[in-house]
């Protein structure tokens, strides 16, 4: 490549990622030589990216300065007894055969690609468990629906004929069956329902009876 | 002096007091890489005691490929990786911690606290870009060594370490503290210019 062709143009230099790697030293010797080049030129433009770099390599200086040597130990008893304790614990296992240690990478590889399937089958059984959770929902829902309608028409069965029998008969009625209301409450209340569906004459009738 | 092959020749030969010498030679460098992933002494002792035993049981997996120092670096940043998915850190800043202190040790407060707060910038980084800083700026070592370490492509390793870069840059452009911070040379360490600052 000639020594032309190396200059780099405008357009490229405006990229970061060609002045990181300038910074870095990344790009080729004669390359590097235009970019200086063109950076002592004292234009608008070449001042902007004097500025990028600075950026870049003040950036690189502040990260260096947060450096964790100086929160290393450095006396020797600390290192011969981190020694002592890891030649403990080499101490502890052994040396894998090289069958040994590509059985373990292939059982690894295997847990791997069975991750997949895992996560698929868990997938499905959570999707079974949802619907086979909707549809027992629904049908508790339809359940309780039904048997609420047949209590319901019970219910309604059971008042009639209950109205009916009191009617006929209330204190024996009355007397034998069980209720969470008084006996005195009950018999009133089948009378007041029957009093309400009887003619003036049946009711007169009833009246005379009880008078007697 | 055996080299670092030498004596792995010597460990998968059965001479187990091989290891010793290759511990001896890395420990003090993998505990520097292991505290800048796990930024606690005792747990980066750990992982470098984990990092050692599994390089020792595998020792016949190493091809010789890249160095020895580079193959423990690599187990390593996996074994601090997986430790600190399995950890959760907790950090004081600084400014929260009430301490009544001379100026020097004040000075030396906000010099850690300086420092922390650049820290937590890079522990801000995803992991494949901070992989990728600290084994750069820290280490020292080349884009073919990192993207072995990280068992990527070469331009993917210079990709996260750019990325890493440029991204603190504007960080640190935002930081009022870090943006007056002067740089005058390389030996300059932010201790100093608190100093100079100071007089």
């Amino acid at each position: 490549m000639s020594h032309k062709e190396n200059t780099p143009s405008l357009e490229a230099v405006k990229d970061e990622e060609f002045w990181t790697d300038f910074v870095e030293g990344e790009i080729d010797d004669s390359l590097k030589e235009d970019v200086e080049l063109l950076l002592k030129r004292d234009t608008a433009v070449a001042t902007a990216y004097k500025s990028l770099v600075e950026d870049i390599q003040k950036t690189k200086d502040i990260v260096e300065s947060a450096s964790v040597q100086d929160e290393l130990p450095q006396d020797d008893e600390y290192y011969k007894k981190l020694h002592s304790q890891i030649m403990a614990k080499v101490g502890q296992v052994e040396v894998l055969s090289f069958e040994e240690i590509e059985k373990e990478e292939h059982q690894v590889e295997e847990n791997v690609f069975r991750l997949p399937s895992y996560l698929m089958m868990g997938g499905v059984a959570a999707l079974f468990v949802a619907v086979l959770s909707v549809l027992l929902f629904q049908n508790t829902q339809n359940g309780n629906q039904g048997f609420k309608n047949v209590a319901n028409q019970q219910e309604a069965s059971e008042k009639d004929w209950l109205l009916r029998a009191s009617a006929d008969n209330p204190e024996v009625f009355a007397e034998s069956i069980l209720s969470v209301e008084s006996q005195e409450d009950f018999v009133s209340k089948a009378a007041e329902k029957k009093v309400e569906q009887l003619s003036d004459e049946e009711l007169k009738k009833i009246i005379d009876d009880i008078i007697e | 002096m055996k080299a670092d092959i030498e004596l792995v020749e010597d460990l998968k030969a059965g001479h187990a007091i091989a290891f010793s010498q290759l511990v001896e030679r890395h420990q003090r460098a993998l505990l520097g890489l292991c505290l800048r992933f796990v930024k606690d002494r005792g747990l980066a002792e750990d992982v470098v005691q984990d990092a050692f035993v599994k390089a020792y049981q595998k020792i016949h997996s190493f091809e010789g490929k890249s160095s020895f120092k580079n193959w423990l670096f690599q187990i390593a940043a996996n074994t601090a990786k997986n430790k600190l998915r399995s950890m959760k850190r907790v950090s004081v800043r600084m400014d929260k911690v009430e301490v009544v202190v001379s100026s020097e040790v004040q000075q030396d407060l906000e010099y850690k606290d300086l420092k922390e707060m650049i820290q937590n910038h890079i522990d801000c980084l995803p992991e494949k870009q901070r992989t990728a800083l600290v084994l750069r700026v820290f280490e020292d070592l080349s884009f073919k060594e990192i993207a072995k370490i990280m068992d990527c492509p070469y331009d993917t390793a210079k990709a996260n370490y750019r990325h890493a870069l440029l991204k603190l840059k504007d960080k640190f452009i935002e930081n009022e503290t870090l943006k007056n911070w002067e740089f005058k040379n390389k030996e300059i360490s932010i201790r100093k210019i608190y100093t100079e600052a100071d007089q």
